[in-house]
């Protein structure tokens, strides 16, 4: 998948928007309706795997669209339109968790298995949401921008704002935390893990 | 045979079908994997299991009415408490389509951002030509096909083309239950009520620019759902040169009829937009 630069979403308002696009070295950018009409899955798939709640993901999604539509403008390459949705709606996400809290939670060692964990023979969307609704913050996010958006551990560290080796770091643990999570729940009879996400 | 943890870190760190090993960076994931078995079958198994999250994390039902919901959300930047409101073209289009479904809910954020932004409603106008899905309409609902043909009946309608029954006086009651939306720009010079077949309450004003140049723009208060927009973006061709445009605000329905010979649609309506 195409990705503009993590970050992107904080460059300068540029309210000099055009209801059908800006022309630009050849390329016409798409409008926002055919923004939302091609992406408007995805970026909500996204927001949930981020948020793991319907409703916030629903607003994330707003949200993205929102200054997508004021930042059309930046968007030079149309074919990447997609990406560049997915790192404004990842932008949005953090900033919001920045401003919830003063720093992600970290994760503790012992909070994850020493060793590393096989997945289960089966998971599924929902099975996989729950796990990732255990995990700290940090660690969904870290994980959703690596399954979700394919970013790689450099591309982490830039959207995070954390050195390379944290991330490396992070992303092992979040990983093996996360099997661990979806062996855990693969070995829980159906309905107990409600209580005890609660 | 043990590795160091950035090794480890490498292993999980490689994505599959995306990253290679012969790249720099993996030079040393390479090498490890070239010396050791154990560690290869479990770079394996992880880039299997890697797959296989990958597939699932996309795998997120969609709500029903998403898209039109996000749209509504865009398009409720359209009245700014701004006095000078420049005017912008419409779009053209006959296909236009946008159902006034209201945002789920608005967040603060969300709100700063509708007030503060630049979001330009021109835009939202698009809403209105592009071919968009729609759901079943109800017994309250009036497709933009049902409309049209409305419009057609009124303009058929004898009693315009006469010059009895208009009325001058535009400060009566004819002023608060058929009120001129803000976004015409051109005052009326008369209005008449005309029979609508459907049976609804109908008037019709006639604009006058200085020019000599006319319009009629309809005025019905409907408790229906109409297919149109609550901004004058929309519009479509009647016959010759006569263009109608469509909106509905404020629980009436205004359709704009311009013979754009020598003027346009736009010259009667004016769109806000924040600045």
């Amino acid at each position: 998948m195409e990705k503009a630069a993590p970050g992107s979403d904080d460059h300068r308002q540029d309210s000099s928007l055009s209801p059908v696009g800006k022309a630009g070295e050849g390329n016409v950018a798409p409008n926002i309706v055919q923004l939302v009409a091609e992406h408007h899955a995805a970026v909500y798939r996204y927001a949930y795997r981020l948020t793991g709640s319907a409703a916030d993901a629903e607003d994330l999604a707003q949200q993205a669209f929102l200054l997508a539509h004021q930042r059309l403008v930046q968007l030079r390459e149309p074919e990447r339109a997609g990406g560049w949705l997915l790192t404004i709606v990842r932008n949005c996400f953090l900033k919001s968790r920045r401003k919830e809290h003063a720093s992600f939670e970290p994760f503790h060692e012992e909070q994850v298995a020493s060793e590393s964990v096989a997945l289960p023979d089966w998971i599924d969307a929902e099975r996989l949401q729950q796990a990732l609704a255990r995990l700290p913050d940090d660690a969904r996010a870290i994980l959703v921008l690596f399954f979700f958006e394919d970013c790689s551990y450099k591309e982490i560290a830039e959207a995070l704002q954390v050195p390379i080796g944290t991330v490396m770091s992070r992303l092992s643990r979040a990983k093996n935390k996360l099997r661990e999570e979806l062996s855990d729940l693969a070995a829980e009879p159906a309905g107990s893990h409600v209580e005890r996400k609660q | 045979m043990s590795h160091p943890a950035h090794i480890h870190d490498l292993l999980e760190a490689f994505r599959p079908g995306i990253d290679t090993l012969e790249a720099e960076e993996w030079a040393p994931l390479r090498e490890a994997l070239a010396q050791d078995a154990q560690l290869r079958s479990r770079f394996e198994s992880i880039q299997q299991s890697d797959r296989l999250l990958r597939t699932v994390m996309h795998e997120v039902p969609v709500p029903a009415g998403l898209a039109e919901r996000l749209l509504a959300t865009l398009a409720t930047a359209e009245e700014p408490p701004s006095a000078a409101e420049p005017t912008v073209t419409l779009a053209t289009s006959s296909t236009s389509e946008m159902k006034g479904v209201p945002p789920r809910r608005m967040t603060r954020r969300t709100w700063g951002l509708v007030v503060g932004g630049a979001l330009s409603v021109a835009s939202i106008g698009l809403l209105a030509f592009l071919s968009w899905p729609r759901s079943n309409p109800d017994d309250g609902w009036m497709s933009r096909e049902e409309l049209a043909g409305h419009v057609q009946t009124w303009l058929t309608d004898q009693g315009l083309a006469t010059s009895q029954g208009w009325s001058t006086d535009l400060s009566g009651p004819v002023a608060t239950t058929y009120p001129v939306d803000p976004a015409v720009q051109v005052r009326p010079s008369r209005w008449k009520r005309i029979a609508d077949p459907a049976g609804s309450p109908l008037v019709v004003y006639e604009l006058a620019m200085r020019n000599g140049k006319t319009a009629l723009l309809f005025v019905s208060p409907t408790p229906r759902t109409v297919d149109v927009p609550r901004l004058p973006l929309t519009r479509w061709p009647l016959t010759g040169s006569r263009v109608a445009g469509a909106w509905q605000r404020s629980g009436m329905l205004y359709v704009l009829v311009v013979d754009e010979d020598g003027v346009s649609l736009e010259d009667f309506v004016r769109v806000p937009r924040v600045a």
